[in-house]
């Protein structure tokens, strides 16, 4: 179970893209893909985060670990703000934060051995000798289910999942504190995925670690998580235990999203709450409440001021003027 | 209720180079009843895709070819119709739908114009009439505003938008027959569940069939009455989806149904996995495609395939773990 110390916390964190309009000379955009979001992830805890497709989940996790430059807000890892760590600074913390890439296929440089990609962080990061890391390497193998011989093979060489399995090779390979896993099983076949379900979770439990995971499978998120929150256009909606927001979920966007998972269970079919319209651009964010323009709760309010995250019950957080 | 279509030892190929070709669908048979939807679920490389492929005869020759079999729809042999007789099938008795949206549709013409074009030809209406039908179909599809989207062009919508528009492009001519090849692969979750429902809706409105070929059997139990689970180009299961759901019987069925986490499956829980990957078509083992990652495998799976055999509750299973029931290929 997971021990109650934050090993990061998020705080007021934006990330806003600047991108040019689709007219020659016509004004800049700015696509705000996270703001204002603020979460604890505790130590070996697994937090999941799920939403639709541009809801800002990816751009989160790429900024925890400071592969994007966060427009405002603070990062504490480890007592320590890095969001306004120099280039410089954060290589030395890198190493305890690390990442799973969705695509297994380009993820991986095609011209390097499935060896040479795993211990390349080895490489940079610290002093080993060439057989050091070697060695180093071939357990990393043994670790994520690779055999032996697979190592000087090249990416092309290898299925989906095994791809997968070097991906994950290579972000154990520092000895991480901290992953993220963004999307890491949404590419592979169904009887793959489970592979690399049950990998995952033995690899926290192997090396205590925490796991940001990131997907849209709710049912995925839902196994693999401590907590849940969920994302809609750049805002965190609702956050609560992954039981919890599964069981008793608060927010009107949570509701929709959970009765919208197509479920294997025959036996007791839920009632859908299908949602009209589209999710708004994230260049001309909705006044108010984000999810407003779509919700069957609405009220005049919602369009006027944006609600806070607010705790309801212990460890459910809910951002909607129906808690209030 | 009679069958629509009944698809017999179908076997597709194809030639990968000079001396080697792979079966993607092997000796397959099944059948479609009208106003039925069957669901064809299977991995990469399962042979689903091409198989509806086959039916609307899309096979890209070479390198592919039908080398066996027959498609009757209602009687009639497709296979045995000319290229002229096979389009007007096309888009007319039966239509298709894909899983990219995005790229489905032509970039450079209106939505409307792209509408109107089957419908003119089709059911044979002029262009005023063609253009009110396909307004009457984009306000069922719940598409606001079809007057004005009629004339915008597939870039300016999103892709639920666009995968609608595909879908009023496929019931305008009133099909008999709708293939979904992946219709909602693409989507996210919330418009994936807005998609399935028109889906559902409008083939219970219409009285349509529809093929609706998938990887996720969430969704299979969600839409279809039944389904056909596909390995490696065998059909490997069949049957009603809540029987087969409930008591899989063939091992990579129970398997796939494993190997998901179900919202009630609790956390820690390991999940069933099936032990290596899909295999490639052109080495497949001799016996059961699926012998080598099965977990139930005997030596005699390793020798030959095991035959399809219909139980007396009119499922059919390839296994050679069921004895009862009778052989049917």
């Amino acid at each position: 179970m997971a021990e109650q110390i934050p090993l990061i916390e998020a705080r007021h964190l934006s990330k806003h893209f600047i991108s040019k309009s689709h007219r020659l000379g016509g004004d800049k955009l700015i696509v705000k893909a996270v703001n204002d979001v603020s979460f604890d992830i505790m130590k070996n805890e697994t937090l999941g985060l799920v939403g639709e497709s541009g809801c800002g989940k990816s751009t989160t996790g790429r900024l925890l670990i400071r592969l994007l430059e966060p427009t405002s807000g603070s990062i504490i890892y480890d007592g320590r703000d890095i969001a306004q760590y120099s280039n410089r600074e954060i290589r030395g913390v890198r190493k305890e934060l690390q990442i799973i890439f969705q695509d297994p296929f380009s993820s991986l440089n095609p011209r390097m051995t499935c060896l040479d990609i795993i211990t390349e962080p080895l490489l940079i990061h610290t002093k080993m000798s060439r057989t050091e890391r070697t060695e180093a390497g071939y357990e990393l193998l043994n670790y994520v289910g690779l055999p032996k011989q697979y190592a000087l093979r090249f990416p092309h060489e290898f299925s989906g999942g095994q791809r997968q399995r070097i991906g994950i090779a290579r972000a154990l390979a520092l000895k991480p504190k901290f992953i993220v896993c963004d999307e890491p099983v949404s590419a592979l076949d169904v009887s793959v995925q489970s592979q690399v379900l049950n990998l995952i979770v033995k690899l926290q439990e192997e090396f205590n670690l925490t796991y940001l995971f990131i997907a849209h499978g709710l049912n995925v998120v839902k196994y693999i998580s401590d907590r849940v929150g969920v994302m809609y256009l750049g805002s965190i909606m609702e956050m609560a235990g992954s039981e919890e927001i599964y069981e008793k979920p608060l927010h009107p966007y949570t509701q929709s999203l959970i009765s919208a998972i197509p479920d294997t269970d025959v036996e007791n079919k839920r009632q859908r709450v299908i949602l009209e319209g589209d999710v708004p651009s994230p260049t001309n964010l909705p006044s108010g409440c984000p999810f407003h323009t779509r919700c069957r709760f609405c009220k005049k309010e919602c369009s006027e001021a944006k609600p806070e995250l607010k705790e309801v019950s212990p460890g459910h957080q809910v951002a909607c003027l129906l808690y209030e | 209720m009679g069958k629509l279509l009944e698809v017999k030892n179908l076997t597709t190929q194809f030639k990968v180079d000079k001396t080697k070709i792979i079966k993607a669908v092997d000796n397959s048979s099944f059948y479609i009843d009208e106003g039925e939807t069957l669901a064809i679920v299977g991995e990469s490389g399962s042979g689903k895709s091409v198989t509806a492929l086959s039916v609307m005869q899309l096979v890209p020759d070479p390198p592919g070819k039908i080398a066996g079999g027959e498609i009757l729809f209602q009687g009639k042999d497709l296979l045995k119709y000319s290229k002229e007789e096979m389009r007007a099938v096309r888009g007319g008795d039966i239509s298709m739908i894909f899983q990219e949206p995005m790229t489905s549709l032509n970039p450079v013409f209106t939505i409307g114009r792209q509408l109107t074009e089957s419908i003119m030809l089709h059911l044979k209406l002029n262009k005023r009439d063609a253009e009110d039908r396909a307004v009457e179909f984009l306000r069922k599809l719940q598409i606001p505003d079809p007057v004005r989207r009629m004339k915008t062009y597939p870039h300016q919508h999103s892709g639920g938008m666009r995968q609608r528009v595909m879908i009023c492009m496929a019931l305008s001519c009133n099909p008999k027959l709708l293939i979904a090849d992946e219709p909602t692969t693409a989507l996210d979750v919330t418009i994936q569940a807005q998609i399935l429902n028109l889906i559902v809706k409008l083939r219970d409105e219409e009285k349509t069939a529809v093929m609706f070929i998938t990887h996720d059997l969430g969704v299979v139990a969600d839409v279809a009455h039944r389904a056909i689970v596909m390995y490696a180009g065998s059909i490997m299961e069949m049957g009603p989806v809540r029987e087969m759901f409930r008591n899989p019987l063939h091992p990579y069925t129970q398997g796939l149904l494993g190997a998901i986490p179900r919202l009630s499956t609790p956390r820690g829980q390991k999940l069933y996995t099936i032990p290596g990957i899909v295999p490639d078509l052109s080495q497949l083992p001799k016996g059961c495609p699926f012998c080598t990652r099965c977990d139930q495998c005997m030596d005699v799976c390793h020798q030959k395939k095991p035959p399809l055999r219909r139980l007396e509750d009119g499922r059919e299973v390839r296994c050679f773990k069921i004895e009862r029931g009778e052989e049917i290929g």
